[in-house]
């Protein structure tokens, strides 16, 4: 389902209903789009073919326009986003660091390309430039948390962390690899 | 009588003299009269070191010739089994040497460097059609130096689709 | 835009414009180039490309003069140090990550961004890094192939997409320089208007597929000519290479095309050099067509004609077709029947079409452009007359004009209208109530059910509103017609000024011009009925006859006669009657029963294929003379070509033919005209040919019954409704090779709640069934049929609609799929 960009929502979802209620509020607002949008992927959590389409639908505007708006914005994601969405810098001081090392080592250990999500919708890999920690470089962030001087041999301890965490486990105190977030 | 004499030593010293100086005379067809690096004889059409055609169907040389002696059709390239870099290709390429002045101005149009004269200057032919060359008789028998550029005519994958990300 | 006029200076030329014009299209005036990329004087202004910045005095910055209206006393200059060096500049960064791949681009050479770098450009670029790459050789719809590296990002195709199609389908995606033009979710670029963007690219990026890669501009010929796709007959340039036609471009013409052509329009002509067209004559012997010469041809066909008018009188004789003919060719065609072959049984209308142009309310193409109100009736302009379409959504869109349709089809727009849908055969009565509304009755006639007389009283008051009223209609029904008139002569004398414009889109490409040159029974040339003694005498002494036959029969009545044995040989030119004719069976019939037919065509299609003699005629772009389009425009063309191949013009034919007739006559064009002279018709480039008068609707009295439903459903029935498509058809359309990739498919459309009642889904495999005959095709669900009906294209060559002779009540089955052995 996820190949085909729809993440399979049914027209009968309960949160159609409450985007409905937003865009009524906001219908005969001009420019209430990306207003609609925003409550949308707040819902949803991303915006599939199914919600431009109904989001076109209800406002009463061509959905290429909303397409176009939707692909315009980086917050906007066409595809379903994971719990944790694990944000590779890609940034001068980081790569020269070996970022690419580290990219390589999460994208082998979850096996799924920048843009995408793991099957089990745990995870989903960005790549971003600078986060901001070029100190810490190589860095990455996984959901709110940033993890500093990384090394590939590091990642699975990283991931693995995240996993348990899911799974309603205590998380471990911070790993080896240092919890020095530029918090 | 001395007079006569004079003049037959001087014959002979001629003669003697020029036997012993460098020849003149080629034995054509076996030796060839040198020419010079700019000599424009025939058309050839050159192909990468790759082995693909330089030719991309361009039709200036086409354009460029003021003596309409040149006739270029143009096609799309199979991504499979491409012809040469990028999507066009010169399909048909065919230059009417009884019409060619050899002016050399479609080599110059040629953005590709691909059109050049040759030295090759014997176009005889009991035929009009047979002087007529066509694409696979101005191919280039072997690849030249030229490396395929970078950035200009990136390799044709062929028809792409639309693709929402 | 107020006609006060204000002076602006530029470059020291001072020149008077209306005010608002902007500083762009002053500066045309004076003479002075603005170079431009995203500005179009048909598109709104956008300021994207910023390639126009001018200097204006008392201006801080430079400005745009593609968004700048002129103001009084403006001084502006367009050749300052500044200007130039602002142009290198944007070109520099257009071409930034512009591909050097011209030489091997269909743009080059016609290309703006070349001719304006060349222009104004700096020599080199400063860019040392690699260009950004984008896709390439996009297949974004049917017809146009993408290049999004070449792009410039001038949004010339979106912003026609969204004003001038109304269609909204293309748009910029990403952001920066991502930016890229798609369409919503990659969907392919499908639309009757699509091929637009190609002109108006002002790069290579939006070219056509089928021109792709066959010329370069300086190679073609180019070569006016008017387009014979439909009757609005727009301005067309033929572009030849090595004899071959390799694309249509418009030329603007305000009075027809307005600059805009179809996509059948533009990508329809591969036909003319098509490998399946006829070059030889054939003629049956031992019952198989086999090819001979022109002369053996001819005489055959003379010799069989003449023996039959002989053995049986010219009545026995019929000629059908010429809606597709020059206006020479359809003169000469009736002059042919009714002075060589002595028979009155003459007529162009070969699909049910009864009138292409009446000569009440009158209309014009261009006054769809003006109407605030649009009555369509029983019509759907898009698929017949696409070109129309355009104003009319525009109307819609930009002028807020106010739209009805009624009838069994209706249109389908984007923008909220008036649609009063009813089963085939009943728009009468609603055109009836609506009559007599306007006319004041208190008490209405019968409605069909499920029309409303509220409805109506609402309609008489929009229609009260209108100042310019636009009316189509599809000239199919009689009856329709004449409550039709009646319904606007009653909207005339309402108290209030008003003006009303009927346009009918004809049938076939040049219907109102045939009608015109006489190919009706009972009409001679100008309309004039062959009663009338004073034109008789005149043609008598024209044409050299003793006796003028009198009025014969029309297509319908020679088809049943032919049925019936009486009518003995058939002429049909242009007319693939098996396929076009409401009732199928009828034609099948009659061209059996016939001793004799000729067929002329340019294929050996449906109807040629059951001919005794077919004739290979040839296509337009071999003719020379003048059309008529479907406001009467009488348009002028040149021959752009020779025919390759042993077809001859129609003209040559029909000539050829009355001399192996034994017939001294003079057929050239220049003839032709001077017999035109001598009948006091005006046939000129740029005249307007008068309607068909409203008698070919009938007898005024009509029958209770008419106004009713023709057929009705029994339980468990639909409503079959022909209707017409674009690309839906046999002859020209089936035998381009271009024109496959969108050919109708064919497909039945059911209402989305038919669809569901019926226990079907979208793409089931269906037979419809009445009786014996039974077509199979694919369910397709549209919003916009009407309950209880379901619509099949007509003419479509694997799936002939006409096998149930009209409407006609339909059970639907599911068709179970094929076993694969």
């Amino acid at each position: 389902m996820a190949a085909c960009g729809c993440g399979g929502i049914q027209p009968d979802d309960p949160r159609f209903r409450e985007l409905d209620a937003f865009i009524d509020a906001h219908r005969h607002v001009r420019g209430s789009l990306i207003g609609v949008l925003h409550r949308a992927q707040e819902l949803f959590g991303f915006l599939p073919e199914e919600v431009q389409q109904h989001v076109a639908q209800r406002l009463g505007i061509p959905p290429s326009q909303v397409y176009g708006v939707v692909t315009f914005y980086n917050y906007f994601n066409l595809r379903p986003t994971g719990r944790y969405t694990i944000r590779v810098c890609m940034g001068t001081a980081c790569y020269v660091r070996g970022a690419d090392k580290v990219l390589q080592a999460i994208q082998s250990e979850l096996k799924i390309q920048p843009g995408e999500m793991t099957s089990d919708g745990l995870f989903s890999l960005e790549v971003c430039r600078c986060i901001g920690c070029c100190g810490l470089a190589p860095a990455i962030m996984v959901g709110e948390e940033v993890f500093g001087n990384m090394t590939d041999a590091k990642v699975p301890e990283v991931l693995a962390r995240f996993r348990q965490q899911a799974q309603g486990g205590e998380p471990e105190p911070a790993v080896a690899a240092g919890k020095e977030g530029a918090r | 009588m001395a007079n006569m004499l004079t003049a037959i030593a001087k014959g002979l010293g001629t003669t003697l003299r020029v036997m012993f100086k460098p020849k003149v005379t080629l034995e054509y067809p076996e030796v060839k009269k040198p020419r010079s690096q700019r000599f424009r004889g025939r058309h050839e059409l050159r192909i990468y070191e790759n082995g693909l055609e330089m030719c991309v169907g361009c039709e200036l040389c086409q354009v460029a010739c003021p003596a309409h002696a040149i006739t270029v059709i143009a096609a799309e390239n199979d991504p499979n089994n491409p012809r040469s870099p990028g999507e066009r290709y010169g399909y048909k390429y065919q230059v009417d040497l009884l019409r060619c002045i050899f002016c050399g101005y479609c080599e110059e149009a040629c953005p590709t460097e691909c059109l050049h004269l040759t030295q090759e200057f014997e176009l005889a032919a009991f035929s009009r059609e047979a002087l007529v060359y066509q694409k696979e008789q101005l191919l280039a028998r072997a690849p030249s130096h030229f490396k395929v550029p970078e950035n200009v005519y990136p390799p044709y994958t062929g028809r792409k689709v639309l693709v929402a990300e | 835009m107020s006609q006060e006029l204000v002076t602006v200076t530029i470059d020291g030329r001072t020149v008077q414009v209306p005010k608002g014009t902007l500083l762009v299209e002053a500066a045309k005036q004076v003479g002075i180039h603005i170079p431009v990329f995203c500005y179009h004087p048909k598109l709104d202004p956008a300021g994207l490309c910023r390639m126009c910045l001018v200097q204006v005095e008392k201006m801080p910055k430079p400005v745009t003069a593609c968004t700048t209206p002129v103001t009084d006393g403006m001084v502006v200059h367009t050749q300052t140090q500044l200007v130039s060096d602002l142009r290198k500049g944007v070109l520099e960064f257009l071409l930034l990550n512009h591909p050097l791949d011209c030489p091997v681009c269909d743009k080059g050479g016609e290309c703006d961004l070349q001719d304006l770098t060349f222009a104004y450009g700096a020599g080199t670029s400063r860019l040392v890094d690699p260009k950004e790459h984008k896709p390439k050789a996009v297949d974004l719809g049917p017809f146009i192939v993408l290049d999004e590296e070449r792009c410039i990002l001038c949004r010339r195709c979106v912003r026609y997409d969204h004003e001038v199609a109304c269609e909204t389908q293309l748009v910029v995606e990403e952001r920066g320089h991502h930016n890229l033009i798609a369409t919503a979710k990659g969907q392919p670029y499908e639309h009757h208007f699509t091929g637009n963007v190609i002109d108006l690219c002002p790069v290579g990026a939006l070219t056509s597929e089928l021109y792709r890669f066959k010329a370069r501009p300086w190679d073609l010929v180019k070569v006016p000519a008017i387009c014979t796709g439909c009757s609005v007959g727009c301005s067309v340039e033929l572009h030849f290479r090595h004899g071959r036609l390799l694309r249509v471009i418009p030329r603007d013409n305000p009075a027809t095309d307005g600059g805009w052509l179809c996509d059948r329009g533009r990508f329809q002509y591969q036909y003319v050099q098509s490998e399946e067209r006829l070059t030889q004559p054939l003629v049956r012997r031992n019952g198989e067509l086999v090819p001979v010469s022109w002369s053996e041809a001819l005489d055959e066909v003379a010799r069989r004609f003449r023996a039959i008018r002989e053995q049986h009188g010219g009545e026995a004789l019929g000629v059908i077709g010429g809606g597709r003919l020059t206006l020479e060719e359809a003169y000469l065609l009736q002059k042919l029947a009714r002075a060589a072959l002595g028979t009155g049984n003459v007529d162009h209308r070969v699909s049910g079409q009864v009138v292409a142009g009446l000569s009440q309310f009158p209309g014009r193409i261009a006054d769809l452009s003006e109407a605030d109100t649009y009555l369509l009736v029983d019509c759907l302009p898009l698929e017949t007359a696409p070109v129309l379409d355009i104003r009319i959504r525009r109307g819609l869109e930009r002028r807020r004009a106010r739209l009805v349709a009624i009838g069994s089809v209706l249109p389908r727009y984007r923008v909220r209208h008036g649609r009063i849908g009813v089963r085939p055969g009943e728009t009468a009565a609603v055109l009836r109530a609506l009559a007599a509304a306007l006319a004041g009755a208190k008490e209405l006639p019968a409605l069909p059910a499920g029309v409303d007389p509220e409805t109506i009283r609402e309609l008489v008051a929009l229609l009260d509103k209108g100042q310019k009223i636009a009316v189509l209609w599809d000239g199919r029904d009689p009856a329709t017609g004449r409550t039709l008139l009646e319904a606007l002569r009653a909207l005339q004398g309402r108290p209030g000024s008003r003006s009303i414009h009927l346009l009918i889109p004809g049938e076939q490409p040049m219907s109102r011009g045939a009608a015109y040159m006489g190919l009706l029974p009972g009409y001679l040339p100008g309309y004039k009925p062959v009663t009338l003694a004073q034109v008789q005498e005149t043609l008598r002494r024209l044409w050299g006859l003793r006796q003028l036959p009198g009025k014969g029969l029309d297509t319908a009545g020679m088809l049943a006669a032919a049925a019936e044995g009486r009518l003995k040989g058939l002429y049909l030119v242009g007319a693939n009657l098996a396929l076009t004719w409401p009732d199928g069976d009828l034609v099948r019939k009659a061209l059996a029963q016939a001793e004799f037919v000729v067929v002329q065509d340019l294929f050996l299609t449906e109807t040629a294929r059951m001919a005794d003699v077919v004739l290979p005629a040839a296509p337009f772009t071999a003719k020379a003379g003048h059309y008529a389009n479907l406001d009467g425009l009488v348009q002028a063309v040149a021959q752009p070509a020779q025919s390759p191949g042993g077809a001859q013009t129609d003209l040559a034919i029909f000539g050829a033919l009355a001399r192996t007739l034994g017939l001294e006559w003079k057929t050239g064009v220049g003839e032709i005209a001077r017999e035109w002279q001598a009948l006091g018709l005006k046939v000129a480039e740029g005249a307007l040919l008068p309607g068909a008068p409203a008698d070919l609707l009938g007898p005024a009295a009509e029958p209770a019954a008419a106004g009713t439903a023709t057929v009705r459903a029994q339980d468990g029935e639909l409503i079959l409704v022909p209707v017409d498509r674009l690309y839906a058809g046999g002859g020209t359309l089936a035998f381009d090779p271009g024109m496959a990739r969108v050919a109708n498919r064919p497909e039945a459309y059911f209402h989305p709640e038919d669809l569901r009642r019926l226990g079907l889904a979208e793409g089931d495999p269906v037979t419809l069934s009445a009786g014996e005959a039974a077509v199979d095709l694919v369910a397709r669900a549209a919003a916009e049929v009407i309950p209880g009906t379901v619509q099949v294209p007509r003419g479509l060559p694997q799936a002939p609609v006409n096998r149930f002779g009209g409407a006609a009540a339909v059970r639907v089955t599911r068709r179970v799929a094929e076993v694969k052995a």
